[in-house]
């Protein structure tokens, strides 16, 4: 048997992830039942005991929401312990890179959130209303974000059952392209250039946000989380590690540098989050939620203010950048 | 969610006490199962890391005809010439195998008069008048090797046989703690001349060549030199040595996490049937919160903090529980399921270790299948009838 | 205000033991006004006052209620209004019975009321209302028949709310307590409560503070 499988953490992902999918696919089961049938005008005590069902389904969606957020972190927490059997990993960077399935999955975790996230806004706006005027958009959502946790559970397995003991895998500076000659950042972007775009596009959302367009701040926020990823990376994380060649997405998360990385991580994810989640909100339902783009602005000011910070305290100390 | 809830949950949980405390008592079995198995693991696991971590950074074999062969020596020279090396050591190794008992100890031979390859083995002879080690026949023992002594009535040395069967009588100078005794336990550590004559091994040979680089990205030059050097060596890095503890040791508990998980569903079957049971007077209760206002919401709520702060004290007392018992009673009739009765008994005391990461994940793992068990039978008696369930 | 019109309640509806347990109810009655629902048992007057309760939904028909259409509410708004707008007082009362009377008192407030200042407030002033705040570090369960009664109606009144409903008040009370009990609806009425009794006790036939006594009979008012 595969050693990967056997680790204590991988064991846990794996049977936290298996039991949200079985509670989801329940859900769903529920959710397609309560479509077929529901018709709000009807006075019967089939009608009122789906719309006592439904709260099953909120229950599960809330559950799967506490779960996911609690596991992302986990999750990285889980590879990098698995950087003491993975040959040449020091930390999760190198075992995400193990085989090409680790990247797809954060980032399918990370969407995952997001829709739950939205969901459970829609489930909001709905129960809030006398006749819950968007229950059958909100169980078809859910039924597809089953499908998307069901995708994540066979991506997560492939993952987990790909890693190889035995091949060594590179890690963190020869991943990120500093002492290989690999071009790292995308459009072929030199590090000024994409500070320059960072801050461009952090201009760019506040506006967006100001003006209260859910269009402008979901391509705003979604470019702010792309260009956000990569200047943490490979400019303000190595502000962080106080280490020109230390180019890292995981590391900051340890006790060494504070966990600062939670804080930084969660705030992107947050403002990012609210960004978008009134185009959905909009695409879904018609309506949107203004205080989520101050909600948006604030995390992503916040975010880019610490990040600033790393560096302006590394000059006034050192007098120099690195 | 409101401080006034939050106390309403306690004071509903204070006065269900009774109906909380079977839930409870499970829970806090199974965990304290668990965790003691876990706590068990992670010390041994750490203790040999501890152990590795004092290894020297490369251990150099000669393999002929692939089998180990004694090193000449002259080899130490050669090796010292190599950039990069800041300790070069050749070492005296090898068992001694007991007929009468089939029992085999480790022989460790030391030049002292030569730098120590790691700060613990220094640490060992911090209080040991070296001149007397080198001018008399001592040696320092592991625990395990001082209970086996004991048994068989060496109280003050011990009689060694050499293959040329002379007997080699060596007294006992020290015997090293129980805190660490995982790998200790069965070793013997004496002079290197001794050590030579009691294992067989010629003068001007050793049977291995301890080197450290303390620069860890020459490592992989280094090798390619030494193997430059001679053709017929074995190298084992300290890391190869970590790597395969860490395997170990994750194996077996990943099977044991695998048998807890078996347990856990079993648990959450239990938890569910009986959450599902909702006798009159509870749900006589819920109707009575519906009918004053309480929303479906706010019932769920409600039934799944109680369950859930349940699922958290359990935790609470199992982890406070197994570290007594690991950490202060020494796990009794755990730890012959991690260490046998194989060899010689071991004198092993568990030295406080929490693996917080793994505290963690069982916290996680435990609460997140918990809750997950009440969730329907929360959602099922905060629905159901009011009208009917007042009359 | 309670507008009840061509109001039906049918259990098992279009199955073998149907059974209509309210059939074209049309009532209205006024604010601050004090109602007694009059009838044997069985005859719908416990269904109709839980309807009224936002507890139990009409099969169909139109129930009126602060105006607010409550026979479709979804179940936030509903509970929102069993919380601000209803006081009910069941026939056994219904108290928690292992809280003390305090915290009996407190329940409704608990979901829907942050600050714990206000909390104390309210409850302390429904228990003096009702005489009962010597009581109130008791359990429920300690307490006598009367007693209950009288912190299940300071339960139903701790919300301030406009509407208070009573099931049977006197059907497990004495006749010491059912005395003590119309002084304390004489009183309800006076704060300006509307107050409606579903009752078949005699003890409530000429009355002077009650306006209107409705009969009910199978599930139909007779005039």
């Amino acid at each position: 048997m595969n050693n990967i499988l056997l680790q204590n953490q991988v064991i846990i992902n794996l049977s936290i992830s298996f039991l949200t999918l079985l509670l989801l696919f329940g859900a769903s089961i529920f959710g397609v039942y309560i479509y077929k049938n529901w018709d709000f005008n009807s006075t019967s005590n089939f009608q009122y005991n789906l719309e006592k069902k439904a709260y099953l389904i909120v229950l599960i969606l809330f559950f799967a929401l506490v779960v996911k957020i609690i596991t992302l972190p986990y999750f990285a927490f889980t590879i990098d312990s698995l950087s003491d059997i993975v040959h040449g990993a020091m930390c999760a960077a190198g075992v995400v890179n193990a085989n090409e399935y680790g990247y797809v999955l954060i980032t399918l975790k990370l969407f995952i959130i997001f829709f739950v996230g939205s969901w459970l806004v829609i489930n909001k706006i709905d129960i809030a209303s006398i006749n819950y005027p968007h229950i059958k958009t909100k169980l078809l959502f859910a039924f597809f974000i089953f499908l998307a946790v069901l995708c994540e559970f066979i991506l997560e397995i492939l993952y987990f059952t790909n890693i190889s003991t035995e091949t060594p895998v590179q890690c963190c500076s020869v991943i990120y392209g500093v002492s290989g000659n690999s071009d790292p950042l995308p459009f072929g972007i030199d590090t000024k250039t994409l500070l320059i775009v960072f801050y461009a596009i952090l201009i760019l959302s506040l506006s967006a946000n100001l003006q209260k367009n859910p269009i402008f701040s979901f391509v705003a926020s979604m470019m702010y989380l792309y260009f956000g990823y990569y200047a943490l990376v490979y400019f303000f994380g190595t502000y962080i590690y106080q280490l020109p060649t230390h180019i890292c997405p995981f590391c900051m998360l340890q006790k060494e540098y504070y966990f600062i990385g939670y804080i930084l991580w969660g705030s992107l994810f947050l403002g990012t989050f609210f960004g978008i989640v009134n185009l959905i909100l909009k695409t879904l339902i018609g309506q949107i939620i203004k205080r989520y783009f101050f909600y948006s602005t604030i995390f992503n000011t916040i975010f880019a203010i610490i990040c600033t910070l790393y560096v302006v305290t590394y000059y006034i100390i050192n007098g120099v950048f690195l | 969610m409101n401080k006034n809830f939050i106390n309403f949950i306690f004071t509903l949980i204070y006065q269900h006490k009774s109906k909380h405390i079977a839930i409870f008592i499970i829970s806090f079995s199974v965990l304290f199962l668990l965790i003691s198995t876990m706590f068990v693991s992670s010390s041994l696991k750490n203790q040999l890391m501890s152990f590795t971590h004092s290894q020297p950074d490369f251990v150099v074999q000669q393999i002929k005809a692939g089998k180990r062969a004694d090193i000449p020596t002259s080899w130490i020279n050669e090796i010292k010439q190599i950039k990069g090396i800041s300790l070069t050591q050749g070492r005296v190794y090898g068992q001694y195998y007991h007929l009468a008992s089939d029992y085999s100890f480790v022989i460790v031979g030391i030049d002292v008069f030569d730098d120590f390859a790691t700060n613990e083995l220094k640490a060992i002879f911090d209080d040991i008048d070296i001149s007397e080690f080198i001018n008399g026949n001592y040696m320092i023992i592991g625990s395990g090797v001082k209970e086996f002594f004991d048994a068989n009535h060496y109280q003050e040395y011990y009689n060694f046989l050499t293959p040329e069967l002379e007997i080699k009588k060596v007294d006992i100078l020290k015997t090293l703690d129980s805190k660490s005794s995982v790998v200790t336990n069965d070793m013997i550590i004496m002079d290197i001349t001794l050590a030579r004559q009691i294992l067989g091994i010629e003068n001007d040979y050793v049977t291995d060549i301890l080197l450290n680089v303390p620069n860890d990205t020459e490592w992989q030059n280094i090798k390619i030199e030494l193997i430059d050097l001679h053709h017929n060596i074995k190298i084992i890095t300290k890391e190869d040595l970590e790597k395969s503890y860490t395997h170990l040791y994750n194996y077996t508990s990943g099977f044991f996490l695998i048998l807890f998980m078996i347990l856990l569903l079993t648990f959450c079957l239990i938890l569910y049937q009986r959450y599902s049971m909702i006798n009159s007077n509870d749900k006589k209760e819920i109707a009575i919160l519906r009918s004053v206002g309480w929303s479906i919401k706010d019932v769920v709520i409600l039934k799944v903090s109680e369950s859930t702060v349940i699922g958290i004290f359990a935790f609470l007392f199992a982890f406070i529980a197994s570290y007594l018992y690991v950490f202060f009673a020494n796990a009794p009739i755990l730890r012959e399921f991690f260490l046998g009765s194989h060899n010689i008994k071991h004198t092993v005391s568990f030295v406080p270790f929490i693996d917080f990461g793994l505290i963690v994940s069982l916290f996680l793992f435990f609460i997140s299948f918990f809750v997950a068990s009440i969730l329907i039978p929360s959602w099922k008696i905060a629905v159901s009838d009011i009208d009917g369930s007042l009359r | 205000m309670i507008r009840l019109t061509n109001l039906y309640k049918i259990y098992n509806q279009s199955l073998q033991n149907e059974f209509v347990a309210l059939k074209n109810i049309n009532l209205h009655i006024k604010d601050k006004e004090c109602v007694v629902l009059k009838g044997v048992s069985g005859s719908g007057k416990s269904t109709l006052l839980s309807i009224i309760g936002g507890m139990n939904k009409p099969t169909s028909g139109e129930a009126l209620i602060e105006n607010k259409a409550i026979a479709k509410l979804p179940d936030l708004h509903l509970s929102n209004f069993r919380a601000k707008s209803i006081g009910f007082v069941f026939q056994s009362f219904h108290l928690i019975e292992n809280l003390s009377v305090y915290d009996n008192v407190t329940v409704p407030l608990i979901p829907h009321q942050k600050d714990t200042e206000q909390i104390t407030q309210m409850v302390n002033n429904a228990l003096q209302i009702i005489k009962i705040d010597h009581k109130k570090n008791d359990l429920a369960k300690n307490l006598s028949g009367g007693e209950k009664q009288r912190v299940a109606i300071a339960r139903a009144l701790v919300n301030n709310p406009n509407i208070i409903l009573l099931d049977e008040p006197t059907a497990n009370l004495d006749i010491a307590n059912s005395q003590n009990l119309i002084t304390i609806l004489q009183d309800l009425k006076q704060l300006g409560k509307t107050v409606v009794i579903a009752t078949h006790d005699t003890i409530f036939d000429d009355l002077d503070f009650v306006d209107k006594i409705v009969h009910i009979q199978n599930g139909e008012i007779v005039e």
